[in-house]
């Protein structure tokens, strides 16, 4: 009953684990952050599909549950894996002479070149954004996220982010 | 029941979804409380404590057949869990998303920006500048780095230890590319 819930959901969270180690390391098209999402939920459909072959009557809540709690505690550690820029900070300290670098020198690396650049690619690539003879304009689409990202942070009274 | 999956709810678990669900309403609250301006940390952990007390206001208020039983609770709990981390995790994009911040920066000029332009504007003006000295702020407070003439350092114990950790999650993990 429950105990085959928490069994199935563990297991689905075990397969979609084995199935992102393989596909990160693939040449796959779109962000490693898609693929995630995307491998998740895909996973939770089959997890539930067949389960519920093996094990029917199969409790749709106690795997809901098992699944999505330990799929979204992976996906916390892999978003702070992936984007944190203090992360990437002490890694790029870990390999410098004496784990030491000016502050002016991390800030030209991180901030204005390598992870700036990056993220305005990202919004290029995601159609948010255009560049258009060295400025960036934000596409229909990026207007729309924005709009709703702005009335999102008004409703929280978020004031700015970053 | 759709067979052969058991949609049934019991009360614990009904009253977990619900409370689930009004989370982004306890956090709409929690952000016009006065003293918690801009203590984003705090309005999260107190919402999270609004959603497990009216859980358990569900369980005692609701009418259901016996006792609580341990396998229901660890279902509810992960409910709870589950949201509260799905709901973290876009609430921290809000908060904290950097490639969200410079849409928004885009959003709210009056005309298309360059790289400078864009960079200056960043944060309602902050720039930046801004976020190398909050991110270096929030590692010198967690011990993992020291500031010494302009210098930052990385603390010999803590700070190499969350780096190299960092370094083998990278590789276990099989990113190409991270930030």
């Amino acid at each position: 009953m429950t105990g085959d819930g928490f069994l199935t959901g563990t297991l689905g969270f075990t397969v979609y684990l084995v199935a992102i180690l393989g596909l990160l390391r693939l040449p796959t098209p779109g962000s490693p952050a898609l693929v995630v999402v995307g491998t998740a939920i895909v996973v939770y459909v089959g997890t539930a599909a067949a389960g519920a072959a093996l094990a029917a009557p199969l409790p749709f809540w106690a795997v809901s549950a098992t699944y999505w709690f330990l799929a979204l505690c992976f996906l916390m550690a892999f978003g702070a894996i992936y984007k944190s820029i203090s992360l990437r900070i002490l890694l790029h300290l870990l390999d410098r002479p004496h784990r030491a670098e000016r502050r002016d020198a991390i800030m030209s690396r991180y901030v204005q070149t390598d992870s700036y650049r990056s993220r305005l690619d990202v919004l290029i690539a995601q159609r948010l954004a255009t560049r258009e003879r060295a400025a960036f304009r934000l596409t229909p689409r990026g207007q729309r996220i924005a709009a709703v990202a702005a009335a999102c942070q008004r409703l929280f009274r978020i004031e700015r982010s970053g | 029941m759709i067979a052969p999956l058991d949609f049934s709810l019991t009360p614990t678990v009904l009253s977990a979804l619900v409370a689930a669900t009004g989370l982004p309403l306890y956090l709409a609250l929690a952000a016009r409380v006065p003293g918690l301006a801009g203590r984003t940390a705090t309005q999260f952990l107190i919402a999270c404590l609004a959603m497990v007390g009216f859980w358990g206001l569900g369980i005692a208020r609701w009418p259901g057949p016996g006792r609580v039983s341990a396998p229901e609770v660890a279902v509810a709990l992960m409910l709870l869990g589950a949201g509260s981390l799905a709901y973290l995790e876009a609430w921290g994009l809000l908060s904290r998303g950097y490639t969200l911040g410079l849409l928004l920066t885009l959003y709210r000029a009056d005309r298309p920006l360059g790289e400078k332009d864009l960079a200056e504007r960043y944060r309602g003006g902050e720039g930046l500048d801004w976020l190398i000295r909050h991110r270096l702020r929030g590692l010198k407070a967690a011990g993992l780095v020291r500031e010494q003439d302009e210098v930052v350092i990385l603390t010999p114990v803590l700070g190499v230890g969350v780096a190299w950790l960092y370094r083998l999650s990278i590789a276990f993990l099989g990113l190409r590319g991270t930030g």
